[in-house]
């Protein structure tokens, strides 16, 4: 997943430098804020731990083996906004002392390793866990689902970053000045290996290696997971659900890339492209087809027009309506079983 | 309790040495052993290369930093192959003014990273992924085929594409490569810090610097350890605990020494600043380095516009 230099264009590579500045710089108030100076040689030892941890082999199917990255977990011993600064580091001193990774592409490889990669699988965590009991069997599936989500979310963004390259930077004559593979082929190509190899194997290392620590040194897990209680309890509701907020809004920013892919997502046809796939349209669609007017046809606002900001616009705006509904049918199912299970 | 008796007949046997396959079970433990054990002699062979009295051993870690970053972005704006082919030119002199061996060049940069990219670009050359004009025929265009009715070519387009992105990467890890072997680490954070970077970051780059062979060490220790102890075949599932195990150790001993450091620094008098022995002053000949590559920089800059 380390991006070389060369394959992403520098209008893509500067952009996520100057995004991870802000990052880094946030980060290191967060850090000074919370564990003042102490915690730096504890950073210092959690980047050289992250960077011994790709060392180590595992073995997988077939006699070969494969490295895992283990910021999810690094984010879980020490906090997400540690695991940053800690993966970070690590990424930078693989890049100038290893070649490993280029060095313009720094913050292309950081914003995929050390903060989708962290972030994500802390929110998935912290969801999954709730106030299960560390070394529990829910706090356990929790470790491996984040680590697994995790990894996968970092492999996309990496298989996104590599697949709008074609689309974006072309030569005079249409020749891919950089990356060539579309999101078509990036894309599905990351997420299989990631998703058949790279993430069950850091899911599995991550559960093990926690459950260690717990078992052996649970002041350490502990110590970090009370503050987060205590500060979670102090927090309003925003703050609380700050980074489950953070993963929704990042999708419906996301959203427009939908508009790139050229086809329809699996089951979601429209009736004539049915007729395009198998030759027809089945009776019972043709049917009911016309009894349902959407308010957004095609996620667009028919007052927008038809150009790609408006359209983005829209299924920016259709994402937005979409998730409000969608949350409001939960919350309201919710609070109906909840008054359910009072009456009972 | 005496055993003599109880001594297992294979134990008594004279030693076998078995050659060792390649899909050996311990397998994933050399392979660690290997890398980590790289990890020292990459670091052993930097400073040999650091202390040789090369040119640009001898400049300023800052102005290199600069001046080596600006071409390696300016390789990435290139868009075509003479300018690349300067560049590489560029990347040659400089390495070899600086007692860098061509073939280490090639050995450890170019057939790395850039090769292994070139072998993932091949279906780019052709007409089925980059669409262009006919260069080198596979097959002929043939519409009652059912496979490539179109033919099978490499196009013009899509060797410029491999071309561009083999050339570009190699030229840009040249650079990295020449900027980390001619710079000792603490001359490079010491640069770092002298560019505004804050002193908490580089206090981070520098302590992880040294952490990394510290639990390199450990680690290379607890492999060796396994892989001495271990006979036969292992199952998976033993092997992937006893690697959890590993890791989270690592963590253990990792979060103990960090807090005795701190500890050992407070006694100490650290007061959260850094300070280095060695001052950097920039004498004549870094200024005329600085100024003769902003001036290449200029003239490829224009090159890149024209």
């Amino acid at each position: 997943m380390h991006l070389p230099d060369g394959y992403l264009s520098p209008e893509t590579t500067l952009p996520a430098l100057a995004v991870m500045l802000v990052v880094w710089y946030i980060s290191f108030k967060k850090i000074q804020l919370i564990h003042n100076q102490a915690l730096i040689p504890s950073i210092a030892l959690c980047a050289a731990f992250s960077f011994i941890l790709m060392m180590f082999n595992i073995p997988v199917v077939g006699g070969s083996s494969a490295h895992a990255v283990g910021a999810v977990l690094v984010a879980i011993l020490v906090g997400p906004w540690a695991a940053v600064l800690a993966v970070s580091t690590t990424l930078i001193i693989q890049a100038f002392l290893f070649g490993d990774g280029g060095i313009l592409a720094i913050g292309v490889n950081c914003l995929n390793m050390a903060v989708i990669m962290p972030f994500s699988g802390y929110a998935i965590y912290r969801l999954i866990s709730g106030k299960a009991t560390l070394g529990s069997k829910r706090n356990s599936v929790a470790v491996f689902v984040a680590a697994y989500i995790g990894i996968n979310l970092a492999g996309l963004a990496a298989g996104i970053e590599m697949g709008i390259q074609p689309l974006f930077f072309k030569a005079a004559n249409g020749a891919p000045l950089y990356g060539f593979y579309s999101l078509a082929v990036a894309v599905p190509a990351m997420l299989f290996t990631h998703s058949l190899f790279a993430g069950p194997l850091e899911g599995v290392i991550s559960v093990l290696a926690l459950g260690y620590v717990v078992k052996f040194a649970p002041h350490l897990v502990v110590r970090e997971a009370q503050r987060n209680i205590d500060n979670l309890n102090s927090q309003g509701w925003l703050a609380k659900n700050k980074a489950v907020l953070a993963v929704f809004i990042g999708a419906i920013i996301l959203s427009p890339l939908g508009l790139l892919t050229s086809g329809t997502a699996y089951g979601e046809w429209a009736p004539q492209e049915v007729k395009q796939l198998i030759g027809y349209i089945p009776a019972g669609m043709a049917q009911h087809a016309d009894k349902w007017h959407a308010l957004m046809p095609d996620y667009s606002l028919p007052k927008f027009g038809a150009g790609f900001m408006s359209q983005s616009m829209g299924y920016v705006l259709s994402a937005l309506v979409g998730i409000l509904v969608i949350s409001a049918l939960i919350l309201l199912s919710a609070k109906l079983t909840r008054r359910l299970e009072n009456r009972n | 309790m005496c055993q003599h008796d109880s001594i297992p007949s294979w134990l008594l046997k004279p030693a076998q040495n078995l050659p060792i396959k390649s899909s050996n079970r311990l397998n994933f433990l050399r392979k660690t052993i290997q890398h980590i054990s790289a990890i020292f002699s990459n670091e052993l062979y930097l400073s040999l290369e650091a202390n040789k009295a090369g040119f640009l051993q001898q400049i300023d870690p800052r102005c290199k930093f600069i001046v080596l970053l600006s071409f390696i972005l300016i390789t990435n704006f290139a868009q075509s192959f003479g300018l690349l082919g300067i560049l590489f030119i560029i990347s040659c002199l400089y390495a070899k003014l600086s007692k860098i061996l061509i073939w280490r060049l090639v050995k450890r940069v170019w057939l790395v990273i850039p090769l292994f990219l070139l072998i993932c670009s091949i279906p780019a050359l052709f007409n089925q992924v980059v669409v262009g004009k006919e260069l080198v025929v596979v097959l002929a265009a043939n519409p009652l085929r059912s496979i490539f009715p179109n033919g099978l070519y490499i196009s013009d387009n899509g060797a410029q594409t491999v071309g561009l992105l083999f050339l570009r990467s190699g030229i840009s890890l040249s650079f990295a490569y020449v900027l980390m072997v001619t710079t000792p680490w603490h001359d490079l954070t010491k640069g770092l810090s002298l560019l505004k970077v804050p002193v908490g970051f580089i206090l981070i780059l520098e302590m992880t610097y040294r952490y990394i062979f510290l639990l390199s060490n450990l680690a290379l220790q607890m492999s060796e350890a396994r892989f001495l102890r271990s006979i036969g075949k292992l199952s998976h599932r033993e092997n992937r605990r006893f690697l959890g195990h590993a890791i989270a150790l690592l963590f253990i001993k990792a979060n103990y020494l960090a807090t005795e450091i701190f500890s050992a620094m407070r006694l100490r008098g650290y007061t959260h600043k850094v300070v280095s022995l060695k001052t950097l002053r920039l004498r004549v000949t870094d200024w005329v380095f600085l100024v003769n590559n902003l001036l290449i920089l200029i003239v490829l800059f224009i090159l890149t516009r024209g």
